[in-house]
């Protein structure tokens, strides 16, 4: 039995081939080949080849989940732990924007926990100067927060570090 | 000048990832998926972020998954309905992250762990049946700052048979 090939076309024109089981794991490839049919590859404008091509080796490594099979699970975490290990941060993101914008629960997860695992425990100081977050509120968002911190609303926070607060 | 070569030597990307994607690119949505695998102190600490970081903070969606299933059978046990009505699950989970008294007496708390959104509860000494607690040749009570309760009973037997109902 042969199964159904899906070609994707990332935004700078690479084609990718993958089984139908595998690329059905995205909802939005699923919807866009149950709309459109396409001939000449499904066209994924977002996603460069660089990232496609990192998403198309998650999605054919996880196009046959085990249901109840303990070693496979294992082996299939300790693959998703690899995956990512030696990835930087710029394609860290990437890989997030893509798996939200290609509705990919699996990997959505996967990078997100990842984000959250460096993020542990730093002060937003240095939360900022690794990630190059830029400080976008204005000064009247910064009263507002203030002045709920005053209320009191805000209760389970840390209260010791305000000085974090402004300055970046 | 000197905070830019900082920057570079202390980022381990360098300039690629000033020039790419941050983490303060990524759409709220993600954001609040980050916040599924952090707890609660650390959500309010990251809130502070940005404002797709402080959006994402305040969601129902982040909020309802830190709170326990059973949140909405405690809220109605332990206010009237107006007073948690119309609050979002950001501020149920302060809410219920404070001590709050069950009985009259307040010898029965209940609250909310804030990091693992576990439901704690507390019961005095006072609201427990303990066999013999009124003989004052074993028992005493004895006034601390160490228990929420401020009250202690101290026993003088190795044998305690105590029935308490929550």
């Amino acid at each position: 039995m042969s199964t159904k090939k899906i070609t994707l076309l990332s935004s700078d024109n690479e084609l990718f081939t993958v089984d139908e089981e595998a690329a059905n794991q995205s909802l939005t490839i699923k919807h866009l080949i149950e709309d459109t049919e396409p001939e000449n590859g499904v066209p994924l404008p977002q996603v460069h080849s660089k990232i496609l091509a990192k998403v198309t080796e998650y999605l054919i490594k996880h196009a046959n989940e085990p249901d109840n099979d303990a070693a496979a699970k294992e082996e299939l975490k300790n693959w998703d732990d690899k995956f990512l290990e030696k990835v930087n941060h710029e394609t860290l993101f990437d890989l997030i924007l893509a798996a939200n914008y290609l509705d990919i629960k699996g990997l959505l997860d996967l990078t997100c926990q990842t984000v959250a695992d460096l993020m542990n425990g730093m002060s937003v100081v240095e939360v900022r100067k690794l990630f190059n977050i830029v400080n976008d509120f204005t000064p009247e968002d910064e009263a507002e927060v203030r002045k709920r911190r005053k209320r009191g609303t805000k209760t389970i926070g840390p209260s010791n570090d305000q000085a974090n607060q402004s300055n970046h | 000048m000197g905070a830019t070569l900082s920057n570079l030597t202390e980022n381990p990307n360098g300039a690629a990832a000033a020039a790419g994607p941050g983490l303060g690119d990524i759409p709220e949505s993600c954001v609040a998926c980050v916040f599924m695998n952090l707890t609660p102190p650390e959500i309010c600490n990251l809130a502070r972020l940005n404002r797709a970081f402080r959006g994402a903070a305040s969601s129902d969606s982040v909020w309802e998954a830190k709170l326990p299933p059973n949140y909405q059978h405690l809220l109605s046990l332990l206010f009237p309905l107006e007073r948690y009505e119309g609050l979002s699950k950001k501020d149920i989970f302060a809410v219920l992250s404070r001590s709050v008294p069950f009985d009259d007496e307040g010898n029965k708390v209940v609250w909310l762990d804030r990091v693992t959104g576990g439901v704690c509860m507390a019961v005095s000494a006072k609201a427990m049946v303990i066999t013999g607690i009124d003989d004052r040749r074993y028992w005493s009570w004895v006034p601390t700052e160490e228990s929420r309760m401020a009250w202690k009973a101290n026993h003088q037997l190795h044998q305690i048979e105590h029935n308490g109902r929550v």
